[in-house]
């Protein structure tokens, strides 16, 4: 039966797993760790790069994650770049000069963010539909605001997530694929919708979240890390799930 | 293709590098495009502004009768 261990027990945790002969080869990412771990104002940033040195990479376990991965954590800076750089567009102090209608549109969804900031600790990060009102304004106004709106991602995107993306690379995380020659040995039956489709419909998880429980299931590796309430409530709430490491904080709220 | 380990000097790497990667700071050039494409598209907007709607000339005109 799955469990949910806290950072605080994962030595007696690891302890136990090599007592009863289990493989500790390594442990799948959620998108989440990755992207705390590339953010460093991020709740959680300095506890999960903490745990990962010390008791992941310092126990010589290797890195896994699933494709999905690669697109969540792009998908993570494109908003985190477009926020910070149309904020910073907008601020008194910034030499930019952008169009009325456009700064306003920018400052209206950026209060809606500051709240969010302030009352519930969000990211400072804009959701999608926040940046579609903005991108709409300067899109939807003439062939001179999409060229503008087409300047600002090129300033602000172009070379950032080329960057981000070679910084990924760099964490060398083996994408799990039953396909892969090299990890025949990790797996005991193929990776498949259909059981991806039966961890979603036995708990209501999301897809990514489903893909990830998915893909431990499928391999011998005992254990994922993530931060998502939602991964440590499915591995509750279904008793064949395997283990989800989580920090102690997180595991409290349970 | 064997399996890739990473080390901690990785992590390290990757935590760096992207730090680096959402720091770039603008240049003057940088700038400089923005600002001159948002002059043209501050006059386009105006225009936007100065376009006059379609107003009924009396409570029998309507959408449909002048563009059908």
């Amino acid at each position: 039966m799955g469990t949910v261990v806290r950072f605080s027990e994962f030595d007696s945790y690891l302890f136990n797993l090599k007592n009863k002969g289990e493989r500790v080869e390594g442990t799948i990412l959620d998108a989440n760790i990755i992207i705390t771990l590339s953010f460093s104002p991020k709740k959680f940033h300095t506890r999960v790069s903490e745990f990962i040195r010390n008791k992941i990479l310092a126990n010589n376990m290797n890195l896994y994650s699933t494709v999905n991965t690669t697109q969540e954590f792009l998908e993570f800076h494109r908003r985190l770049l477009l926020t910070e750089g149309l904020r910073t567009a907008i601020h008194p102090s910034s030499r930019i000069k952008l169009p009325n209608k456009k700064r306003s549109v920018i400052r209206a969804q950026s209060s809606i963010l500051d709240a969010r900031e302030k009352n519930n600790g969000s990211d400072p990060v804009f959701y999608d539909r926040e940046i579609k009102k903005i991108r709409d304004v300067f899109c939807h106004s003439g062939p001179i605001g999409m060229k503008l709106w087409k300047t600002l991602c090129d300033i602000y995107l172009r070379k950032q997530l080329q960057l981000e993306y070679k910084a990924l690379q760099k964490l060398n995380v083996n994408y799990l694929s039953s396909y892969k020659t090299e990890m025949e040995d990790l797996f005991h039956q193929n990776i498949t919708w259909e059981s991806a489709i039966d961890i979603c419909t036995d708990v209501g998880v999301g897809f990514s979240d489903a893909m990830i429980l998915n893909a431990l299931q499928s391999t011998h590796l005992p254990f994922s890390i993530s931060l998502d309430m939602d991964i440590a409530d499915a591995v509750r709430g279904k008793s064949s799930l395997k283990d989800v490491v989580m920090p102690d904080e997180l595991v409290d709220k349970l | 293709m064997t399996i890739k380990k990473t080390t901690i000097n990785d992590l390290e790497a990757f935590i760096e590098d992207s730090t680096k990667a959402h720091n770039i700071p603008l240049s003057k050039e940088d700038i400089n495009r923005i600002n001159q494409i948002s002059q043209e598209a501050e006059i386009e907007e105006s225009s936007d502004d100065m376009e006059i709607p379609f107003v009924a000339k009396d409570n029998n005109d309507s959408l449909e009768q002048t563009h059908p």
